[in-house]
């Protein structure tokens, strides 16, 4: 196109000229013709030339000029095959001028270009999807075009046409450095033509892709382009839009949009363009007022005034519209705001001021409102959840607190009226303990002992004052012994009162765990009666245990302690405890304890009863004594022992008693004894014995036998009984002595009228039991065998002996008499009186 | 020794001594100046002997692959790579340069088949194997024909003959290539494609805006199908 005007001119000139040179002439009709063909060429309406000169040259077949002239109207129309013929045909003519073979050839090599371009344009980059044999083929067609143009060149080296399009055929077979090197020779022919600089920019692009440079070529070249050849400029820019930056696809929608508007015949693709694009450079417009919008909106933003961010970009959004970049931004200033806001109430949240607490569940609910993410979201609604519930127990708290200030004035119906008005459900952590901890502890006061029990169950901090021990109370006084107890037992010393400990006491005192039983009963501070008794009971049983289990000393210090309460606290004789407390001595061989104890014990008032039941003390006193070698008093307890009802343990403390007794025992209570009947087991015959008057140291004692009477003078000497019956003396050992360990054995003899009389008495045995009728063997008897022999001179010796059993305290209770040997009789005991005040004596 | 003193016989005996042992002289000598040129040898230089002219190769960038082409066909270059002016037999060597850019991954296959050589009136030419070549331009067995006229020497330059054309045919399979696969494990290579030029092109035949079309196959991985790319790959101007 940008060719044509010249082309036209040129051959109008060559036309004019033809008949004066002598070429060939034309009719005037034919002149005419072919000068509106040629003026219909210049008014660029190509069909109306090419069909006057297709007429023409019907008439003027060899008319040259008009052939070349109908080439160009055809390669205008796009009939590039048609204007090939035609210009072959001028060209094989050989009329035609060097200027004319040029030309021709220049067309000829755009012919095949067009042709070409029309199936495979140029595209940014070189690359394009059409298939590797059409581009081949386009490559050839180019190289062929490229041989046209060069045969051109050959006439005018120079010539900008020339170069241009052979630079132009090298480009499209990508060679871009010779179409560089070619174009660089169009730029000092006719620096003033663009065309060169276009090809120039695309041949840069091929090897650099799109590149600044090619950019500004283009968009220079544009900028001044308002004409139709330009149309490949801004069809290259169509087809670089999608691969340049933001700021350049607006220059390039602009200078299209210009174009398009502004030339007529402009295509129709370039309108689409426009058309289409159009939306696409308004929101980059609107991005770009929008990201001028978001940057005075960060700025607020690093200053934290996220409100003012947020409303900025609100405002565009109303003004502009809504896109997806606007609302990113303005959710972005939203969440920085909400989380601005979430940090006060934070902050807020954290005060015990119920004011302040409300504000913060205010900010939290517009940082929900503010905030899109659902993690926060999530996290938010927790938090104002927490909050919510702090604020209404900051109300529970209030009620919980005067609650708690009237159970501390004693008011507990009113302590309790306002707890029954706190909701338990809305109650949680440390005031739903508190709350069941007042309602306990009111209840308690009360004296509603389950009630109280319920509620101190339902509290599971134990931190509260005196729960526990309120609680187990209230347990132990609901029923729930064992539960109650159980809390009780836990609490430390310090913090249980008298009742407690006299509960625990009590109640292990029950359960037979006396020693618990007597911690706690210790620990009484203001003991009563009752506490002593508990407490006295417990120790002497712990002594008791430990008595029987052979521990002692830990007997000693329960029964002490026992001894000590029952005689200082509660004023009692304490026979029994002082009884262990003495034995235990005993046992644990601290025998002047024991035996002071002992002696405290037997010094008390007793009675009989208590005699019997303390009756061990002189077993084991007497024990003591004889480790003292006091016998005498050892047998005088052992003897009390016994008359207590006390029976000697067998052993070695019997067979000392039996020596004891041997020693000790009055085996001729004379002076106790009313009298002694006795029954002769061989002849049946009674005899009887009975304690007359004392006379200085002699007993009167009168015998009746076989209806006589006769007068005995008894009497003790040492461990004898002396006995004078008519002429006879006699002397018994109704003892042992002392400081021997052999039985006693005395012999005499008297002298009458020439009669020797020998006497020989001894005790044979100490350990005797004699079986009495009618009665209890009676035990511990000496067995004492008296023998006379009578010496007469003259006669032979004749013996008489006396088997005689002596009992303590009773004296003889059985006698066997023997006379030579031959048993005479057997006399046993049969009754004995006491001496008392109605018996006479 | 004086002439006088001199035995006619053992003269004549000299004289026939002396011919002989000229002519054997005059034998040897001739032989020597027969091996001399008339051995033959392949004196063809490696291609890392190859130097770039700096700045004027037109490299092309393809999908992460580097291609150019160098023309080995005039004289000099011919003759220090191929020991032959190889266009003289109807074949343009020409030396293929692949490299792979630092940041590629990819696998590329050339193949030599796929190559053609398009010269400045559009025809293309086709690449033939190194033994197509080396058969065509392999030194002849006739310049052992003179030596054979002495019959030892005839046998040394056709043994050296053949010790040539094997050296030939082998540096020019070592310098050429059927298949190339480029990929992270081999980045770089080098190899020369022979076209043959028609024989109706031989009279008009010139490089000038020759190119090659270099067909190539990418593929992200060994299982990817991948896609072709032909591009033209201009020589240095």
């Amino acid at each position: 196109m940008f060719m044509l005007k010249r082309n036209v001119c040129l051959l109008a000139t060559c036309a004019a000229l033809l008949p004066f040179i002598g070429c060939q002439s034309l009719s005037d009709q034919d002149q005419q013709t072919f000068d509106s063909a040629l003026a219909a060429l210049e008014a660029k309406n190509w069909a109306t030339a090419e069909a006057s000169l297709s007429q023409f040259l019907e008439a003027n077949v060899k008319f040259v000029p008009a052939y070349l002239a109908r080439a160009e109207a055809r390669f205008e129309l796009r009939r590039y095959p048609e204007s090939v013929e035609d210009l072959d045909l001028c060209l094989s003519s050989g009329d035609l001028s060097e200027d004319e073979s040029f030309r021709a050839l220049i067309f000829k090599g755009r012919c095949v270009v067009e042709a070409t371009r029309q199936t495979k344009p140029e595209r940014a980059g070189g690359e394009d999807s059409a298939t590797i044999s059409s581009r081949r083929a386009a490559r050839t067609a180019f190289i062929r075009a490229n041989a046209i143009f060069a045969k051109a060149s050959e006439f005018f080296p120079h010539r900008y046409d020339g170069l241009l399009w052979r630079a132009y055929c090298y480009y499209r077979v990508e060679n871009y450095r010779k179409a560089i090197d070619l174009l660089r020779l169009c730029e000092r022919a006719k620096p003033k033509r663009w065309e060169h600089r276009f090809f120039k920019a695309l041949a840069l692009e091929g090897i650099y892709t799109i590149n600044s440079e090619s950019l500004t070529t283009y968009f220079e070249i544009a900028r001044v382009g308002n004409d139709r050849d330009y149309t490949p400029v801004y069809e290259h820019l169509v087809s670089i839009f999608p691969n340049v930056g933001r700021k350049s696809q607006r220059i390039i929608f602009q200078q299209v949009e210009q174009f398009s508007n502004s030339v007529t015949g402009a295509p129709a693709h370039l309108s689409e363009f426009v058309k289409e694009k159009r939306s696409f450079v308004e929101r980059e417009e609107r991005e770009e007022k929008f990201a001028a919008v978001l940057e005075k909106a960060q700025g607020l933003a690093k200053r934290s005034r996220f409100q003012d961010a947020a409303k900025l970009v609100e405002t565009f959004i109303s003004d502009v519209g809504e896109t997806d970049s606007t609302t990113q931004a303005l959710q972005e200033f939203r969440e920085r705001w909400s989380m601005r806001v979430e940090t006060e109430a934070v902050k807020l949240g954290n005060s015990e001021r119920r004011e302040e607490l409300e504000k913060a569940l205010e900010k939290y609910r517009l940082a929900q409102k503010l905030t899109t993410r659902i993690d926060r979201l999530g996290t938010l609604q927790q938090r104002i959840d927490a909050l919510d519930l702090v604020v209404t127990r900051h109300a529970t708290s209030n009620t919980l607190r005067k609650a708690f200030e009237r159970l501390r004035k004693g008011e507990y119906e009113t302590s309790l009226k306002m707890l029954r008005g706190v909701s338990v459900q809305s109650l949680q952590g440390e005031d739903k303990e508190l709350y069941f901890y007042l309602t306990g502890v009111a209840n308690f006061r009360l004296r509603r002992w389950r009630v109280a029990a319920q509620s101190f169950d339902e509290v599971s901090q134990r931190e509260f004052q005196d729960l526990d021990l309120v609680h187990g109370l209230a347990l132990v006084r609901s029923g729930d012994e064992n539960r109650g107890v159980r809390l009780l037992v836990e609490l430390p010393d310090e913090s249980r009162d008298d009742e407690v400990n006299r509960l625990l006491g009590k109640n292990f005192s029950h359960q037979s765990d006396l020693e618990k039983a007597a911690h706690y009963l210790e620990k009484i501070a203001k003991p009563e009666q009752g506490d002593y008794e508990s407490l006295a009971k417990a120790y002497e049983s712990l002594g008791r245990t430990a008595y029987d289990n052979e521990e002692y000393d830990r007997a000693i210090e329960n029964f002490a302690a026992a001894r000590d309460i029952l005689e200082k606290r509660l004023e009692r004789k304490a026979v029994d405890v002082y009884l262990r407390l003495g034995n235990s001595y005993f046992h644990s061989e601290d025998f002047d304890r024991a035996k002071k104890t002992y002696e405290d014990l037997s010094n008390t008032r007793l009675t009989p009863t208590e005699q019997r039941r303390c009756r061990e003390l002189f077993l084991y006193r007497a024990q003591i004594h004889l480790t003292d070698r006091q016998p005498d008093l050892a047998y005088a307890d052992l003897a009390q022992f016994v008359s207590l009802g006390g029976e000697i343990p067998s052993g070695s403390i019997h067979r000392r008693y039996q020596w004891l007794l041997a020693t000790y025992a009055d085996f001729a209570p004379l002076d106790r004894i009313h009298y002694w009947t006795y029954m002769d087991l061989d002849t049946g015959k009674t005899t009887r014995l009975l304690v007359k008057e004392k006379t200085g140291d002699e007993y009167v004692v009168e015998r009746y036998e076989d209806q006589t009477v006769s007068s005995e003078r008894w009497s003790k000497d040492a461990v004898f009984l002396t006995k004078r019956v008519g002429q006879d003396e006699w002397r018994i050992p109704i003892n042992l002595e002392p400081a021997k360990e052999t039985f006693p054995s005395t012999a005499y003899q008297r002298e009458d009228d020439g009669i020797t009389f020998e006497y020989k008495a001894e005790i044979q045995s100490n350990n005797e039991t004699v079986e009495v009728p009618g009665k209890k063997p009676i035990l511990n008897c000496l067995k004492v065998r008296l023998k006379r022999t009578r010496i007469e001179p003259g006669k032979s010796p004749s013996f008489l002996v006396y088997i005689l059993h002596l009992a303590p305290g009773i004296g003889e209770v059985q006698r066997q008499v023997k006379l030579d040997g031959v048993d005479v009789s057997t006399i046993v005991l049969s009754s004995f009186a006491y001496k008392s005040d109605t018996l006479g004596n | 020794m004086s002439a006088s003193k001199v035995n006619p016989v053992t003269a004549i005996a000299t004289s026939q001594y002396d011919f002989v042992r000229a002519t054997l002289c005059v034998a040897v000598i001739t032989s020597l100046a027969i091996l001399g040129p008339g051995c033959a040898y392949y004196g063809g230089v490696g291609l890392d002997q190859y130097e770039s002219p700096p700045g004027i190769t037109q490299q092309r960038l393809v999908d992460g692959l580097y291609v150019a082409v160098h023309d080995l066909s005039p004289g000099r270059a011919s003759e220090r790579f191929f020991d032959r002016e190889i266009v003289d037999y109807g074949f343009v060597p020409v030396m293929l340069s692949l490299d792979l850019h630092d940041s590629s991954i990819a696998l590329f296959d050339v193949n030599r088949h796929d190559l053609r050589l398009v010269l400045g009136n559009a025809e293309r030419l086709e690449a033939v194997a190194p033994e197509t070549l080396a058969q065509d331009v392999a030194f002849s067995y006739w310049r052992s024909t003179f030596g054979f006229l002495f019959i030892l020497p005839g046998f040394f330059v056709a043994s050296s003959v053949t010790n040539a054309n094997e050296d030939l045919l082998h540096d020019y399979k070592h310098k050429s290539f059927n298949t190339i696969q480029l990929g992270p494990r081999w980045r770089s290579f080098r190899g020369v494609v022979f076209f043959s030029i028609h024989e109706e092109l031989r009279d008009t035949f010139a490089m000038e805006d020759a190119f090659v079309e270099v067909k190539i196959y990418k593929r992200q991985s060994e299982q990817d199908i991948g896609k072709i790319i032909e591009i033209p790959v201009h020589f240095h101007r």
